[in-house]
């Protein structure tokens, strides 16, 4: 029997009288590299931070290769790497300080976390703000100090929410890069992201919500249809763009 | 424009009664009412002969508090200039839509409550003086509510390194101590609340700010004019002048200031307890407001103590390290809050919960505990007495053990939203959220703790019992590392049962 990397199932959020999610299952197969798309305010954030352990959820469970994660916390967390969206980090230290922290936090033992943060903060372009505090960082700097920290210590699946946004070209480059690398490798990688053509060239297996649900889930060609990812996420969310008529005023 | 702006902020306000910001806001709203109840009992119950004399002393206190009030960490959040930086407004546009914006709030409303009591007063003097009681008082609500943005935007702009923010607290911890002081000062000199204020003290009060709308009243009632259209023109210049300042300060943002960090020194041992103590040593010496807060306790412990040399009096100098102690505590006792969601890392990082508290409450020990028996074995010196010797070791192991063991229960039991690290300024003045409750809360609650070893130690001295007196220090230290290791397990057990629901709280 093969375990998935993450399964969720029935996962349930509520805040106040609005359901953030609702009632989702989905399965993230071992070794793919999975995109989670949806327009703002689809739960993607909130559905993803209940597969980690950050957000308790109301009903529902989420396992990591079969093993639960809210009841078996401490093994859970050593299989995943996570980079929230947005969230603050250890922000009075410096990169290679928070990296350190968090790997001794994580007990790895001390000569795995030197070398492993040298080579992370080379190969991500960091190393040369040696003494610029977390909290001096630009938003890509950011991006970048967060996805050493969900790599560091050596995780099986990657939980990653947005992690390209406000990342410049190169490093986005860099970073599509290491991550092929991780598949490639045998590590899974749940992603979410606004970019379609970007999920589209990462990824074979993709979910798309709305609202709360998962409207569509599967191997990315199959999702697709012959279409571009584009035109399919529109119609399954219902969106609507804006016409001719509309927003005349604008630079007439 | 102001208008605008004034309706927005009246949104923020509304929308604050509910959800879960309704605890904070009432508990202000009750706060302000109160103060403004006991300037008007104060005031109104005062006979004729000592309701000016009042009147001068409680204006000058509500001066006081406005101005002090943001650093300590307590102004509403509401319309900021950073939310309105892409309008295009000149700066005296902004100031002035800003200024209507925060008369919108419950401050100004309490202010104004208490205020009536010029009225009252003008009603004992003479027909004549109520319109000049009625002019005066909404100029001075107009001129505290300019003053005090005055002063966070200054402190804003004066934060900007770890030295600034270490001196900016010199004047704070002075005016605050005097404040809580000022009062034990005049009934001193006064001998007591009963008798009128002194002429000299009462003149003093006449010429500062606060005292304006009690001379003009009192001119009004004599009839001589001149002194109260000077009086209003002073108090409609001052609040002129404040505008035209804080439009100056306005005009360019805060820029963000550069600490940088160490070349990399290695952490040893490689251990997750020595890992959250590195992280916190390092925070403790980056952070500003850690650090104003800090010298904060710390001015505020020395004026309290090296005050009552003026009359030759060294009996609190031994109790230095025992009141910069208690006041870390307080000024302590948010720091899962004040990091903000930086909480995810903690509870990603498996079974890290112990750590964490454990290696935060080390580090905080590591801060506090050497200047505070420094501070103590100084003061004994110089004191020179064996008398104070048993208060002093009889309170010190206390205060240190069961203070950070309380501060890091409060820290995981009441989490506070506070604005991100990396999204805020340098200001303790409009970043501060409602720390002042918690300051309040901790020290009520340590006073709680250390019951026990006062109450040894007042009946010692009172029954003249040096054995009763001196067992204070082995309850002292044995109930401090009681307290340290028992509230700290109970923190454990609470990050570790209810983590996520304390970074919901958070975020």
């Amino acid at each position: 029997m093969t375990t998935n990397a993450l399964r969720l199932a029935g996962l349930t959020k509520q805040f106040g009288d609005q359901t953030a999610v609702d009632a989702i299952d989905l399965t993230v197969p071992t070794g793919s590299f999975f995109g989670l798309v949806g327009p703002n305010g689809a739960g993607k954030t909130t559905a993803l931070s209940m597969a980690v352990g950050l957000l308790r959820p109301d009903a529902g469970t989420a396992e990591i290769f079969g093993t639960d994660v809210w009841r078996e916390p401490t093994a859970a967390k050593r299989l995943v790497g996570v980079l929230p969206d947005g969230m603050a980090m250890t922000e009075r230290l410096t990169g290679r300080e928070m990296l350190t922290y968090l790997g001794h936090l994580h007990g790895l033992p001390a000569g795995v976390v030197a070398d492993r943060v040298d080579e992370l903060l080379s190969v991500l372009d960091l190393d040369r703000a040696e003494r610029t505090l977390i909290l001096g960082y630009s938003a890509g700097m950011r991006k970048k100090i967060a996805l050493a920290s969900a790599l560091l210590g050596g995780p099986r699946l990657l939980v990653l929410d947005e992690p390209f946004e406000a990342v410049d070209p190169v490093s986005a480059l860099t970073i599509r890069s290491i991550l092929k690398r991780f598949v490639a490798g045998g590590g899974s990688v749940v992603l979410s992201s606004h970019a379609m053509a970007l999920v589209e060239q990462l990824c074979d297996t993709v979910a798309v919500m709305n609202a709360g649900r998962v409207v569509a889930a599967g191997p990315i060609d199959e999702v697709r249809g012959g279409r571009t990812l584009d035109e399919v996420f529109v119609e399954l969310v219902d969106a609507r763009t804006a016409g001719e008529e509309e927003l005349s005023w604008l630079a007439s | 424009m102001v208008g605008v702006l004034m309706r927005m902020k009246w949104q923020i306000l509304r929308n604050s009664f509910t959800g879960t910001k309704a605890t904070t806001t009432i508990t202000g709203v009750l706060a302000g009412l109160a103060a403004a109840g006991c300037t008007l009992a104060l005031t109104v119950s005062a006979g004729p002969d000592r309701a000016g004399g009042a009147l001068l002393l409680t204006m000058a206190s509500w001066l006081l508090g406005w101005i002090v009030g943001p650093m300590m960490g307590g102004t509403d959040p509401g319309v900021r200039r950073e939310h309105l930086r892409h309008v295009p407004l000149t700066d005296r546009q902004l100031a002035t839509g800003l200024f209507g914006a925060a008369l919108v709030g419950i401050g100004p409303v309490a202010t104004l409550v208490a205020g009536t009591s010029l009225i009252w007063y003008a009603l004992r003097i003479g027909a004549s003086a109520v319109p000049v009681a009625v002019v005066t008082l909404v100029l001075f609500v107009l001129l505290l509510v300019a003053l005090s943005n005055v002063v966070v935007a200054l402190v804003g702009r004066v934060l900007n390194s770890r030295l600034s923010a270490a001196l900016m607290a010199v004047p704070w911890g002075v005016l605050v101590c005097l404040g809580a002081q000022g009062w034990v000062i005049i009934a001193a000199i006064t001998g007591g609340p009963e008798a009128a204020l002194p002429p000299v003290i009462a003149d003093k009060l006449r010429l500062a700010p606060s005292g304006w709308p009690v001379v003009a009243i009192e001119a009004a009632g004599r009839g001589d004019w001149a002194l109260v259209v000077a009086a209003v023109a002073g108090l409609v210049a001052l609040i002129a002048a404040a505008l035209a300042g804080w439009a100056l300060l306005l005009h360019r943002p805060v820029p963000q200031t550069v600490i940088r960090g160490a070349r990399w020194r290695g952490w040893r041992p490689p251990t997750p307890l020595a890992a959250v103590l590195g992280k916190e040593l390092r925070t403790w010496r980056r952070d500003m407001i850690r650090i104003h807060f800090l010298s904060f306790s710390l001015v505020y412990a020395l004026t309290y103590t090296l005050l009552p040399l003026l009359i030759n009096v060294t009996d609190y100098l031994p109790m230095t390290g025992v009141f910069f102690a208690v006041l870390a505590v307080g000024s302590s006792a948010h720091l899962h809050s004040s990091d903000g969601t930086a909480l995810w890392q903690t509870l990603l990082a498996p079974g890290a919960q112990r750590a964490d508290i454990r290696g935060r409450q080390r580090a905080w020990l590591l801060v506090v505990a050497p200047p505070a028996i420094a501070l103590t074995v100084v003061g004994l010196i110089w004191h020179g007495r064996a008398d104070m010797v048993p208060w002093a070791a009889g309170l010190l192991p206390l205060v240190l053990g069961g203070g950070v063991g309380l501060l890091i229960l409060i820290s995981v039991l009441m989490p506070m939203r506070i604005v991100d690290p990396h999204l805020r300024g340098n200001n303790p003045g409009s970043d501060g959220a409602g720390t002042a409750g918690i300051v309040w809360l901790a020290l009520l609650a340590l006073t709680v703790l250390a019951s026990p070893v006062l109450a040894l130690l007042i009946t010692g001295t009172v029954r003249h019992s040096e054995l009763l007196r001196w067992s204070s220090v082995p309850v002292s230290v044995l109930l401090g590392i009681l307290l340290a290791w028992g509230f700290g397990q109970l923190a454990i057990t609470r990050l570790t049962r209810r983590g996520p629901e304390l970074l919901a709280k958070l975020g």
